[in-house]
Formats: C-alpha cells, sequence, structure tokens
C-alpha cells in the first residue's frame, strides 16, 4: 500500500501552497487617485503613456486630448468615451478587477457605429480588403496590479 | 476500402480555401486579461520544485520498494453511489450532452456571427477544451460516457437492431493492429492546428462545418471498425480526456480478467482486472463492477503496454499545450518575426506558414530532447533496456506538469471568459432572445484577483511536479530489476522534469503579447 507516501506529497503540497498564500496576502495600500493626461497624436500616445499602472482599487482618472474624432475604448472594464479635437474627454473609474487591459481608439467612419461594438478579436468574418479600414488602434495597456 | 482518406482530402480542401479568403489572424477566441506572475512568485516557485524534489528523492533512497498499487475506496456499491446505478440519470445526462452538441451546432450555422453572440465559440473553445480537461482531470473522466457522437450512433445501431431484427449496424471490420492510434495522432495535429494556428477558429460557422466533418469521420470510422474499436483508437477527444482523465481521483474498475479476454477496445488487464474499461464495464455482472475513489495521479501508474502510435500521440499532446502558451510569449513573437522572410513565397499567409512550421517543429524537438534524456536513463540504469522502451514507460509521467500548466495557464480564461455562458444559454443564436433572463448579464472581471492566479498557477504547477517525479520514481522502481540502478536511472529524469517545470513557469511569467504582422 502506498498510502503513506501519497500523504507526504499531499502535505509537501500543502505546504507550499501555503507557504506562497502567506507570501501572497501580503500587502495592504490604500487606495490612490491617479490622474493620467493622454494626449493622442497621430494614433499613438507616446512611450510613457501607453503602459499604464495603478494598483487595484485606485480611483483612475484619465484626461484624454486628441488630433483626430473618434472614441477611446477601455476593455475589460468597458468604458468609452467620445474624443474630439480641441476638447479635453474624461474617463473615470475605480480600478477594482486586476489584469491587463488594452485600451483603444476607434476613428469614425460610415461602417462604424457608435455604442455598438462587437469585441472578437477575429476579423474573419469581414471581406478581404477591409481588414484595417475599421481596425482598433490599439493604444496601450492599463495594468491593474493586485495589492 | 475506407472512406476516410476522401473525407481528409475533402477537409483540406476546405481549409486549404479558406486559408485564401482569410488574410488575418486570430489566436484563439476571447480577450486574455492575465498579468504575468512576477519574478519573485516565479523563483519560490521554481525552488520549492527543486527542492522538495530532493526531498522526496531521499524519502525514495530510505524507504522500501513501493508497490504501485494504491488505496481505493468503491463507491458503486454504496449507497452514496446511487446515482452511478440509475439508468434515469444516464440517459439525463447523456441526452444534455447531446442536446449541447447540437445546440452548439445549430448556433454555428444558423446564429449571429459574431464570436461572443453565438454559443458555438464558447461551448467549444471554453466549455468543451478548458472545462471538461478541468472535470476530467480533477473530478473523473466523463466523455467516454458523454460523447454525443458515440450516443448518436448508439441510437442509429438501436434503430437499425429494431428494422433488421437484431443485426448489427457496424461492419466490425478487422481494425489493423498496426495502424494503433495513427488516426487518432493524424486528427489531433489537424486539430492543434486548428486551434493555434487557423485564424477564423473562433467563426462559428467555421466551427460548426468542423464538429460536422469531425463527426463524420468518427461515425465513418465506427461503422466500418465497431463502435469501442474506433472510439478508442480514432476519436482525439477520448484518448485526450483518457490520458488527463488519468490523474483524476476516480477511476472505473472491473476487478475480474474473465471479460477482458474479449474486450473490443484492448484494454490492459491484469489478473485484478481492468481499469477506466467501459466496455468490460458495461458487459460485467454488478458483482465485479466498481467506481473507486483514488489518489491523484495514481492512474498514470496502469499503463504498461504502450505501444508505439500512442506514445507518438502523447508526445504531441504533451507538446502541443507547451506550444499553446508559448505562442504568446515575447521570445517567440521575436522568432516568428525573423522567419517571416523564409515563408514570403506564400506572400498573405506566410505568418501560417510560420506558425505551421512551429506546429511541426516543436513536437520534433519536444520528442528530440526527451529522448535524449531516456538515453542517459538508459546508461545510467546499467541494464540493457533499451532508449525506446524507456521513452515510452515514462512518457506518462510526465503528464502532472503538461496538465498542471494546462489547466493554470487557462484558470483566468475560464472564470472570466467562461461567464459568457450565462448570456449565451438565453440568447444562444444571438438572435435578441432572452429566454432565461440573463441575456444582459455582464461578465464580472474581477472575479478572479491576479494574485490568487499566480498561486494557485505556480502552486498547482509545483504539485504537478512533485507527483510526476513520484510516479516516475514508481514507474523505475517497478520495471527495472535491481533498486540501486532503478534510482540512478531517475536522476536524468529529475533534471528533465526539473526543465520541463521551469520552462511552464517561465511562460506565464511572461507578458501575453499577440503578433502584429
Amino acid at each position: 500500500m502506498t498510502l503513506k507516501p501519497t500523504c507526504n506529497t499531499s502535505l509537501a503540497g500543502i505546504l507550499v501552497l501555503l507557504t506562497l498564500l502567506v507570501i501572497g496576502c501580503s500587502g495592504n495600500r490604500e487606495p490612490v487617485a491617479r490622474n493620467f493626461n493622454l494626449s493622442i497624436v497621430n494614433r499613438t500616445v507616446g512611450a510613457e503613456h501607453n503602459k499604464l499602472r495603478v494598483t487595484q482599487d485606485d480611483q483612475v482618472t484619465l484626461h484624454i486630448t486628441t488630433d483626430e474624432d473618434g472614441t477611446l475604448h477601455i476593455h475589460g472594464y468597458d468604458l468609452e468615451s467620445i474624443i474630439k479635437t480641441g476638447q479635453t474627454s474624461e474617463i473615470q473609474f475605480k480600478a477594482n478587477a486586476t489584469g491587463k487591459f488594452a485600451f483603444e481608439m476607434h476613428v469614425d467612419s460610415e461602417d462604424h457605429k457608435q455604442g455598438e461594438h462587437q469585441h472578437n478579436h477575429d476579423t474573419a468574418d469581414k471581406g478581404v480588403s477591409h481588414e484595417f479600414e475599421n481596425a482598433d488602434i490599439i493604444l496601450g495597456f492599463l495594468e491593474v496590479l493586485p495589492k | 476500402m475506407n472512406a476516410t482518406p476522401r473525407v481528409v482530402v475533402g477537409l483540406s480542401i476546405a481549409l486549404i480555401l479558406s486559408l485564401a479568403i482569410q488574410p488575418t489572424y486570430a489566436h484563439g477566441f476571447g480577450e486574455r486579461y492575465d498579468l504575468p506572475v512576477p519574478l519573485s512568485i516565479y523563483l519560490i516557485g521554481a525552488g520549492a520544485a527543486v527542492g522538495l524534489s530532493f526531498l522526496l528523492i531521499a524519502y525514495f533512497l530510505r524507504n522500501s520498494k513501493p508497490s504501485g498499487s494504491y488505496t481505493t475506496v468503491d463507491i458503486y456499491h454504496k449507497r452514496v453511489g446511487w446515482f452511478l446505478k440509475n439508468r434515469v440519470i444516464h440517459t439525463l445526462v447523456k441526452g444534455f450532452a447531446l442536446l449541447a452538441f447540437i445546440l452548439t451546432i445549430a448556433s454555428g450555422l444558423i446564429g449571429d456571427q459574431g464570436p461572443i453572440k453565438n454559443l458555438a465559440p464558447t461551448m467549444v473553445w471554453i466549455i468543451f477544451w478548458v472545462a471538461l480537461t478541468y472535470v476530467a482531470a480533477l473530478v473523473g473522466n466523463v466523455w467516454k460516457f458523454i460523447n454525443p457522437l458515440k450516443t448518436l450512433f448508439e441510437i442509429a445501431d438501436g434503430i437499425y437492431r429494431r428494422i433488421s431484427h437484431n443485426d448489427r449496424l457496424s461492419l466490425n471490420c478487422r481494425y489493423p493492429t498496426r495502424l494503433g492510434v495513427w488516426p487518432a495522432f493524424s486528427l489531433f495535429l489537424l486539430f492543434a492546428w486548428v486551434e493555434l494556428v487557423y485564424p477564423s477558429s473562433a467563426t462559428p460557422r467555421t466551427l460548426s462545418i468542423f464538429i460536422l466533418y469531425y463527426s463524420f469521420i468518427n461515425w465513418i470510422g465506427m461503422f466500418i471498425f465497431g463502435k469501442e474499436k474506433w472510439i478508442s483508437n480514432g476519436d482525439i477527444f477520448t484518448i485526450f480526456f483518457d490520458l488527463f482523465g488519468s490523474f483524476a481521483p476516480t477511476e472505473v474498475r472491473v476487478n475480474s480478467d474473465k471479460l477482458c479476454l474479449f474486450c473490443v477496445s484492448d484494454c490492459e488487464y491484469n489478473v485484478n482486472g481492468c481499469v477506466n474499461c467501459y466496455n468490460c464495464f458495461n458487459r460485467s455482472p454488478e458483482a465485479a463492477r466498481q467506481v473507486n475513489l483514488r489518489p491523484f495521479g495514481a492512474g498514470l501508474l496502469n499503463g504498461q503496454n504502450t505501444s508505439l502510435s500512442l506514445f507518438a500521440t502523447v508526445i504531441l499532446i504533451l507538446s502541443t499545450v507547451t506550444f499553446d502558451g508559448f505562442t504568446a510569449t515575447p521570445l517567440w513573437v521575436d522568432i516568428a518575426f525573423a522567419m517571416l522572410p523564409i515563408f514570403e513565397f506564400l506572400g498573405g499567409s506566410r505568418l501560417l506558414g510560420v506558425e505551421t512550421f512551429g506546429l511541426l517543429l516543436f513536437p520534433l524537438l519536444f520528442l528530440t530532447v526527451y529522448l535524449i534524456f531516456c538515453r542517459a536513463m538508459s546508461y545510467f540504469s546499467n541494464e540493457s533496456v533499451d532508449t525506446l522502451k524507456f521513452a515510452k514507460l515514462f512518457v506518462f509521467s510526465l503528464i502532472p506538469i503538461a496538465l498542471a500548466y494546462h489547466l493554470s495557464h487557462y484558470l483566468s480564461y475560464l472564470l472570466i471568459q467562461g461567464q459568457l455562458l450565462i448570456t449565451l444559454v438565453s440568447d444562444p443564436f444571438g438572435y435578441g432572445w432572452d429566454l432565461f433572463g440573463t441575456a444582459t448579464f455582464k461578465p464580472n472581471i474581477a472575479i478572479v484577483n491576479a494574485k490568487f492566479a499566480w498561486v494557485v498557477s505556480v502552486a498547482a504547477i509545483v504539485l504537478g511536479h512533485i507527483i510526476a517525479v513520484y510516479i516516475s520514481h514508481v514507474t523505475a522502481v517497478r520495471q527495472l530489476k535491481d533498486r540501486r540502478s532503478a534510482l540512478r536511472s531517475q536522476y536524468p529524469m529529475l533534471v528533465l522534469m526539473i526543465a520541463y517545470t521551469m520552462t511552464s513557469l517561465w511562460i506565464l511569467a511572461q507578458p501575453i503579447t499577440e503578433f502584429n504582422g
């Protein structure tokens, strides 16, 4: 009967899990208000702003200016705002979910209906020559780190 | 004689044609929000894997030879196992699986073609490919029971028997022994290509068409060779779920070997009967049947005579599971980018060429590394067991590592994207229905915290590693005559397993990258 080795193995495994949990559950940061000024020029936001790092539960505000009309969309959180040249738009939210979320802009075109937004990274149902006309322009990533 | 070649040719032509129409790419379906495992947790995991391995080895050195048999608790004959015998429950479960199958195909064919509005992609890639693997590995291999292709064939067979006075539907031609599980191997390679390379793997209609092709291939196989014979050799999912299901804490057993002699599935049996052969189980008297609880991973000790085709299939499955994760790493993106010029002749499909090449090369690399270590094992053991025999013997001990990686890799994905199912049951076709009132449900992306995912993933992989080391040790001691040489042979294996575990951890620590070529 090999009951004993199985017990030892399970014990070892549980020890590992506990150790990791103890290490993992540390950290009690107070939520902080974070502000980011994104200026979209030529469909990019520049190197300092293509990775926005915040901690879970932070109150995040994005102030967005752009040289082209369109919409800004944050994946996962599914937040959207219309952006217009000459205006500053704002998106405010609490980063309650951890993860890495792409934010992108959509440019106004006849095919693109505002408010109706399909999220599939599979553009297979579009015709051959249209694959880049309605492309989502990924500007960067929002990284929400656990506490 | 066999209709399979024609169908495969037809399938290939269909694939090539659809390649011509789709110049874009897509990796799988649904979004991933995973954060890479941070360095500190990665190092702790790696250290734990190595440290615990040494502890285990020390334990092995001191203790006597393990028998390879394991504790089982039979629940079939107890009151708590009442649902196992209940016919109504059997029919309900099978019927439910069949319904899901038919609904999936229907959604793909006639429903809205947006991948998240349609039931088919979620059902195939999340429920079937991920959730069912979790169930098979952590609870028990239910696939053999709920397989809808099998159910439909059984229904057709039942009808045919009624109208033909008990003549069986299947031709029951002799299945060529040499063919082994090569049909499943080839089909799995095709499946892996669809999952990892094919750009439209999330398009509902394409999925339904592939499912139909696959179903027909299987029904033809069942018709020609018999249901059980074909399924155990040709259904890739039977073999896949069998493999990961051998890790599960439950098993089905027949404790007498009399029936096994006539088993159509060629189950492996010994004087104590056979394990997880539904064919024998269904034919055996109640008294000989058992449904046992057993320790995790114990089932990996059962296989003894592995055919070459099964060995190849296991290697293919293990390597594609790892390749799946590897293709999302920056390293792969760099390699693929560097290889693009080689495939210029394919024009717009050059990325597909690179990825297909990677998919074919990776298992070969995996096999080569594995064989090198098997050669080392053979050398260290000083016995006249050849490398290939070592290879076939120990390949199952790698499964816990691959399984732990596969489950970890998909944990957040399952918990977040899996919530799509809640919306889809109310509106499977994407027509705007609301059958159960859940159509407007928004998936909660905060359901799994990144730290939790990291810790569980790393712990699972380390645990898988330890189980793998243990299984490998027991296998060695059982097979080799001298205990000393058995222990010596395990040192190369330990190195290999540490390397495999480190690779899995490394992939989890990489930022998920997509190719924009």
